[in-house]
């Protein structure tokens, strides 16, 4: 009797809303794979609020978001505000680090007109792409990004027809093709140089994911949208021979009181650098500054 | 744009490659084929694969279709089976449940991956299936469990749609696609006539399958019969019902000449039958309550379970003629191994038999023949005029369960279990005869993913054509939608699959007593007799509502036969415990049909 009397209940309820079939239609049939994608589409379309490479803003831009938030990160972004001028954010779709990384080396060597620079990334370029080989890559799986990569290379470098301006380097590293592209190179790059120093990096993947090395590079690495770790950035600047330092802005605080901000410098290991010798100017020197906030990475312009 | 380019030149890259150092067991006549090569066909590319040997699948050469989405390689190429296959991880539509084949976090693909990874991941599946991952659960289990049952399967899949023969090597794709015609004929509705001849021919050589290819045909006219006739419900319900009544009347005809001979045995499947015919007959109230979702709710959740036991049982012999029917006996003796030749030649006697027992029921009772002719007629005018005879294989084909009944006790070894796979296989017959109203809910309803997979859909499941494709739908999404009563299902070893049937249809019978007879407490389910008293209570109702006049003393001269089982015994304490969740599953169901009647 009651069994009935809910069945009645229940189809009259669907009778009712039924109206709005789509609704409950998707309720009705939503699956595992259906709220994953749900989750993505959220994610994407937050993404999509940020380009994937901001403008650059100054740091009080920086300042404001935290207005009402942790008076040590207010601190702390005072204190940024004496060494950097100014901020550029990148899109947080998992791939921030790779893709400021690339903005911020194409910027430099468009600034600093680097050609040294660049005959050295090559050098490395090739070594990757020896490093990919060996281990077993199908060449044709990768030689796409590394040639998107060095075309990008070639037109930062001022004097060819293909030179681009900064303002076309901005709209290339905001259209997916490229941008995916390089940051896809990024990756290869990365992955093949874990692989190929799997000894070196084992430890540090296994306190990271407790994944072996080949696992954490077909889950963490070489993916799209799989975030960077400490790993990830070792790996890049020691393959490139680019120095790198990662600003930390996060609440820890210190002790005595006085508030300051951590970095840290990815020093490439020299012996991974062609030129090893001229290598130790630059290496005390990174010109190329992340903004690290738990989670994202955004680029850092110093004063 | 660029990257419309870049895509392009990645492309023809792995094509050079794929054609230069194919994977192992890979090749593509299509690209090979100067023509097509140098087209624009770069999106889509057609592989064939070898099934690996020591496989079921060695020595079939199974057709591939790779889509490349305009975003690879940071989206995984779209691969699909177009050749039916039987694999815990492939479905009916060819689609592959591989982890490389989907993004992370769910799959695993990776940029750096190509299509020959993917092909020799594919033909890695092939040899070493996943069963712990299954996207076919009937295969997984029987992958798991019963090995042996599931290689022959796989090998006699392979052997009709993937063998390497002349055909096959010499027509490509058009081998392919003649093969399935008939199924796709029946997809498309195309009517009673087409079945109806189809179903002539495989009469001749295969007669223990007639009954259900003519039961398919009854199908495709009952959906002609609905388009005609929007009204055509009560119809079809007065049909179904007197197809119950004709069925009862046979079965009784037919343990009276069994009892003189088992005394002992007919007692059991006759309660059964009562049990069959009670279901089928309480969806037609139902129906005549005009409370469509309701009816199409119980079809699908109890049916979709043993539909596709079914399948895999009974389906794939009918479509192809020209198949050794012998074969299909041995796939059928994967479960009821010992009674094979037996059930043949019982079969032909059936037969005769079953062609004068509809005579037999005008003489013994007029009054249900009286309504037999009543909505035969209506039927009749309608538009097919073949509906009575087909009536009449109704009841044949359910008689074949029976007489393996018989048999078995007649053997005397195994009796219990016999006695359980003769119900199983009766309820083969009740299952299709449920799944047939569920396709017809489900025709509106599944129009668009029929309309996608309908060439893989109906080619996996030959012989239940579209109603089995269809069914598979609603089944799957039944399991999607209450994982916990499939799962249950899957719980059981294999061999206690042959109860489940039973399972399902106490718990029918509890459902209904529950919608149906409110006075009526379900919990006392314990015996046939108590079954046999819902039976004698419920039909009357129906009846009423039915306004037609049916015979009581139909029921109470099969009453009297049905005794305490102990296999039913144990089967309706189940199903008490499952009611509940076999209904959350119905009202679910019910949801879905409600929605899909409204978009339609």
């Amino acid at each position: 009797m009651q069994n009935q009397e809910e069945h009645v209940e229940e189809s009259e309820t669907e009778k009712m809303t039924s109206t709005q079939p789509s609704e409950v239609d998707d309720w009705a049939n939503f699956r595992d794979d259906d709220i994953m994608q749900q989750q993505s589409a959220i994610q994407a379309e937050e993404a999509e609020k940020i380009p994937f490479v901001g403008d650059k803003e100054p740091l009080s831009s920086l300042a404001d978001e935290y207005r009402s938030g942790s008076p040590i990160l207010l601190e702390k972004i005072k204190v940024l505000t004496d060494q950097y001028a100014a901020i550029r954010r990148t899109r947080g779709d998992g791939n921030c680090f790779f893709r400021s990384f690339m903005f911020a080396y194409l910027e430099h060597i468009m600034e600093s007109q680097d050609e040294a620079e660049v005959d050295r990334i090559k050098a490395n370029v090739e070594q990757c792409r020896m490093t990919l080989q060996s281990l077993g890559y199908a060449e044709f799986t990768f030689e796409d990004f590394f040639a998107l990569f060095l075309e990008q290379l070639e037109s930062v470098i001022q004097g060819s027809e293909a030179s681009i301006s900064l303002d076309e380097l901005i709209q290339r590293s905001r259209d997916q093709s490229v941008s995916d592209y390089v940051v896809m190179f990024f990756r290869f790059v990365t992955s093949g140089e874990i692989r190929k120093r799997s000894e070196f990096f084992e430890p540090f993947i296994l306190g990271l994911t407790n994944a072996s090395v080949e696992q954490f590079c077909k889950s963490a690495v070489e993916p799209m949208g799989e975030e960077s770790d400490h790993v990830h950035i070792t790996a890049l600047s020691d393959a490139l021979g680019v120095p790198i330092r990662v600003v930390y802005l996060d609440r820890s605080s210190c002790d005595n009181g006085s508030v300051s901000v951590n970095h840290h410098d990815f020093i490439p290991v020299s012996n991974n650098l062609p030129c090893a010798s001229n290598g130790g100017t630059e290496a005390t020197n990174p010109f190329i500054t992340l903004l690290y906030r738990p989670g994202h990475y955004d680029i850092l312009y110093p004063k | 744009m660029a990257q419309a380019a870049r895509l392009n030149l990645r492309m023809q890259k792995e094509l050079k490659l794929l054609l230069t150092d194919p994977p192992p067991g890979a090749s593509f006549p299509s690209l090979s084929d100067p023509q097509t090569s140098s087209g624009p066909s770069l999106s889509s590319i057609d592989a064939q694969i070898e099934g690996p040997e020591g496989t079921g699948y060695a020595k079939g050469l199974f057709k591939l279709k790779i889509q490349i989405p305009d975003r690879y390689p940071f989206q995984p190429p779209i691969v699909t089976f177009a050749t039916p296959i039987y694999h815990p991880n492939i479905d009916n539509g060819g689609r592959i449940c591989l982890d490389i084949l989907n993004l992370p976090p769910k799959g695993a693909w990776q940029p750096s991956l190509n299509i020959s990874t993917v092909l020799t991941s594919i033909g890695l599946l092939l040899s070493e299936p996943n069963p712990d991952d299954g996207l076919m659960h009937e295969a997984s289990q029987e992958y798991k469990y019963n090995r042996q049952a599931f290689d022959q399967k796989a090998r006699s899949m392979t052997e009709k749609y993937a063998k390497i023969g002349a055909t096959e090597i010499a027509s490509g794709e058009q081998g392919c696609q003649t093969l399935l015609k008939p199924s796709i004929e029946l997809t498309e509705d195309k009517g009673s006539d087409t079945s109806m001849r189809e179903d002539n021919v495989y009469q001749v050589s295969h007669k223990r399958l007639c009954g259900i290819s003519r039961k398919l045909s009854l199908e495709s006219s009952e959906i002609d019969q609905k388009k005609n006739d929007g009204k055509g419900v009560n119809q079809v319900a007065g049909k179904r019902l007197c197809e119950r009544q004709m069925e009862l009347k046979g079965l009784k005809n037919e343990s009276e000449v069994v009892h003189s001979e088992h005394n002992q045995t007919h007692e059991n499947p006759q309660g059964m039958w009562k049990k069959l015919s009670l279901d089928s007959s309480v969806t037609i109230n139902l129906k005549n309550d005009k409370d469509m979702i309701d009816l199409a709710s119980n079809q699908c959740s109890s049916t979709s379970k043993p539909q596709s036991s079914m399948d895999s049982l009974k389906s794939w012999p009918v479509v192809q003629p020209g198949f050794n029917s012998q074969q299909n006996l041995n796939q059928d003796g994967d479960s009821r191994p010992k009674f094979n030749i037996i059930d043949i030649k019982l079969e032909k006697k059936k037969l005769l038999e079953s062609l004068d027992s509809n005579q037999e029921t005008a003489d013994d009772d007029v009054k249900i023949l009286s309504v037999a002719h009543q909505s035969a007629t209506q039927f009749e005018s309608s538009g097919s005029h073949k509906s009575f005879t087909l009536l009449q294989t109704i009841s044949h084909s359910q008689k074949e369960p029976q007489s393996e009944i018989v048999n078995g006790d007649g053997n005397g070894l195994t009796r219990v279990t016999h006695k359980k796979l003769g119900l199983a296989g009766r309820k083969f017959s009740l299952a299709k005869l449920g799944s047939y109203q569920c396709q017809q809910k489900d025709n509106t309803d599944n129009l668009a993913p029929n309309s996608r997979f309908p060439v893989a859909l109906s080619s996996q499941n030959p012989t239940s054509l579209s109603m089995a494709s269809e069914v598979d739908h609603c089944h799957e999404r039944s399991g999607q939608n209450n994982p916990t009563f499939i799962s249950d299902n899957l719980s059981r070893s294999t061999q206690r699959q042959p109860l489940k049937p039973l399972h399902q249809l106490s718990n029918r019978n509890d459902i209904i007593t529950q919608c149906e007879l409110p006075g009526l407490n379900p919990s006392k389910i314990s015996t046939m007799q108590h079954d046999s008293c819902y039976d004698e209570k419920q039909k009357p109702k129906q009846d009423c509502r039915e306004k037609f006049v049916i015979d009581t003393k139909k029921q109470e001269g099969t009453s009297p036969s049905c005794d305490t089982d102990s296999v039913i015994v144990l089967d309706s304490e189940d199903s008490d415990e499952e009611q509940g969740r076999a209904a959350r599953s119905k009202l679910s169901i019910a949801r879905r049909h409600l929605l899909g009647k409204s978009k339609s």
